[in-house]
């Protein structure tokens, strides 16, 4: 990168201190998409669960579906980053911090689904495990309690992973405004100042963090997948679901990175940050994830169709000859069939292919959340207990404002903190790269000679 | 605490290498000596790495979050036994992982308290705030300078940069 520390600090920072009409024209409309999920689920709480298409016996449809949706696109960041950190690529300066982000605000709104799919929202606190008057403690056995210490677990995580590097950026944002800004950074940055004692520190806290972060995230996601896998229904349980579902967040998570990386690029014009290296690396690590979420398909359903018991063929068959065959055909072109020629070959590896790749991607895999839901509930082990699922307006609307709270939250965060690291990428730039003046290395001591001199 | 009887240059990054070979020279000690800069220093020979006990600390947190998983998980299923149809009350199996997360946050929480209460909690108003450190300079000098080597710090820094002084 040809660009100077000055430069890309001027570059990072002028989302953060500029706000043009576009910004609020889109937060605006933002806002009034979100209002309206808002909404939808106020009219739910108001009239009862019943106005969701969720019923016996399909009890879990598209909020659970959302659920584990977005809890796995929220292994994109964290995990991404943290092996990135680990292994020292020097290409990950300029998307660690969108990774990070993701993972938080995804958090978020995954971690909102079973409170929704609740109907009695306010109840939600009966989860948290405290001795109460009506004498039910939280049973240990269940995966929903499991949830509970691992989903809060990793947000805390994760928000302390996005939280660290962020700190010396706040500082620089907290010498370069005033007013209100000045204040609020001077709070964030936690006074902060720069020195090589707190720069070692920071170092060392976010190096343990990378490295408590990658078991976490992936027993986040293990322990989502045995929500599933510890009920006895047909094609649910199963001893392959935690890193078949692990493997599936990491995809997604890939995914709506690039998503998110390519908007950014364009909105924000950091063409020069976001560069066509980090699409190609991206690409290829989507690649192999499209391959292994393939083979585990393949891998289950081979396992299913071998073992021939009838409960599981019903529900096999049901998403390759029944009523769900068109979404599994649609499931298998979006996370195989269009992706991976898309990130095989070179040249079609470009910005807009990652792009097209990632898009059909993320839908492809919120469709295989769902045909994992919806058909094993349908036809459990007992024909009497058969039945289907049509979900109605309000969860649709709630579905699809999710999207939209989640790009929401990502602009309103990108005009709070730079969303390219700033101290990251100036760390990475060599000596030659700095401002006129301080550039000169010009009769640089040995360091051997300072680093011996008696003190 | 302000900062007190600290005088500063503020310089440029291979001054500021030269102006730390100055001061260590002059008779300083290297604790003494603050840096201060926008970046971490790592193609400047102006970094010196010191151990820290923070690893140790962070498992001595996740041993902390371990033990109170394993207390609240068994202790809890003992004190408010489930009807298990004869199967154990206790289950390690699933507490397992209940001590697993635990642990986990455990790691974390204490991770971000060493780092607060080590690296800017306590230095919160003992070290200046420099605008120029954001815009590329570096603030080099000596927190508190002993009175008899005022003048002499005082100089040595003025060869290097624009001298600042705290009080």
């Amino acid at each position: 990168m040809a660009k100077t520390a000055e430069e890309i600090q001027r570059d990072l920072l002028r989302p953060v201190l500029k706000t043009s009409w576009r910004f609020v024209l889109v937060v605006a409309g933002l806002g009034i998409c979100v209002l309206a999920g808002f909404s939808a689920w106020m009219y739910q709480a108001t009239n009862g669960i019943g106005v969701a298409g969720i019923n016996r016996p399909v009890f879990w449809g598209f909020y659970i579906t959302n659920f584990v949706f977005w809890i796995g696109i929220s292994h994109a960041g964290t995990l991404i980053s943290a092996i990135l950190r680990l292994s020292n690529a020097t290409w990950r300066r300029p998307i660690t911090r969108c990774a990070e982000v993701i993972t938080v605000f995804a958090l978020m709104i995954g971690a909102m689904f079973p409170i929704v799919h609740l109907g009695r929202p306010w109840l939600a606190f009966w989860l948290v495990p405290y001795p109460s008057e009506r004498g039910l403690w939280p049973n240990y056995r269940s995966p929903l309690l499991w949830d509970f210490f691992a989903i809060n677990t990793y947000l805390i995580g994760s928000v302390s992973f996005l939280f660290l590097p962020i700190i010396p950026d706040c500082a620089l944002l907290r010498d370069r405004s005033s007013g209100w800004r000045r204040r609020l950074y001077s709070g964030l940055c936690l006074g902060w100042r720069g020195t090589q004692k707190q720069w070692q520190q920071l170092e060392t806290a976010m190096h343990i963090m990378a490295i408590v972060i990658i078991p976490v995230a992936v027993s986040v996601h293990s322990i989502v997948s045995w929500d599933f896998a510890m009920t006895p229904v047909p094609m649910w349980h199963s001893t392959i679901f935690a890193p078949y579902f692990v493997a599936g967040a990491i995809f997604s998570g890939i995914a709506a990175l690039i998503v998110a990386m390519v908007l950014l690029r364009s909105f924000l014009h950091l063409e020069e940050y976001l560069t066509a290296q980090c699409f190609d690396n991206l690409g290829k690590l989507l690649l192999v994830m499209s391959l292994l979420w393939f083979y585990f398909v393949f891998a289950e359903r081979l396992t299913t169709w071998y073992g021939n018991a009838k409960p599981e063929m019903a529900v096999l068959w049901l998403t390759q000859r029944g009523p769900f065959r068109q979404l599994f055909w649609v499931m298998l072109c979006c996370n195989f069939v269009i992706p991976f020629p898309l990130l095989a070959i070179k040249k079609l590896r470009t910005i807009p292919g990652t792009f097209i790749a990632s898009v059909t991607i993320i839908a492809g895999m919120w469709i295989e959340r769902y045909l994992i839901i919806v058909p094993s509930l349908s036809h459990k082990f007992l024909p009497y207990t058969w039945g289907s699922y049509r979900p109605t307006w309000v969860e649709i609307t709630i579905t699809s404002v999710t999207f939209c709270a989640m790009a929401l939250l990502f602009i309103v965060f990108s005009k709070i903190v730079p969303v390219v690291s700033v101290w990251e990428l100036k760390a990475g730039l060599p000596p030659g790269s700095r401002p006129a003046g301080a550039s000169d290395r010009d009769g640089q001591l040995e360091p051997v000679q300072i680093l011996g001199a008696p003190s | 605490m302000k900062p007190q009887n600290a005088l500063y240059a503020l310089c440029s990054r291979p001054q500021a290498e030269k102006s730390l070979v100055a001061l260590v020279s002059a008779g300083i000690a290297m604790d003494n000596i603050v840096v201060i800069s926008s970046e971490p220093l790592d193609h400047y020979q102006v970094r010196r790495r010191k151990k820290t006990l923070m690893p140790w600390l962070v498992v001595c947190g996740a041993a902390l979050g371990g033990t109170a998983g394993f207390l609240l998980a068994t202790l809890t299923q003992a004190s408010y036994p489930i009807a298990t149809g004869g199967m154990s009350v206790v289950t390690f199996w699933t507490d397992g992982i209940i001590i697993y997360e635990l642990t986990m946050l455990g790691a974390i929480l204490s991770t971000i308290l060493v780092f607060l209460s080590t690296s800017t909690l306590l230095e919160w108003r003992s070290l200046p705030v420099e605008p120029e450190v954001s815009a590329g300079k570096v603030l080099i000098g000596v927190a508190s300078v002993p009175q008899r080597l005022r003048e002499r710090v005082a100089e040595l820094l003025s060869a290097f940069g624009e001298v600042k002084q705290y009080h």
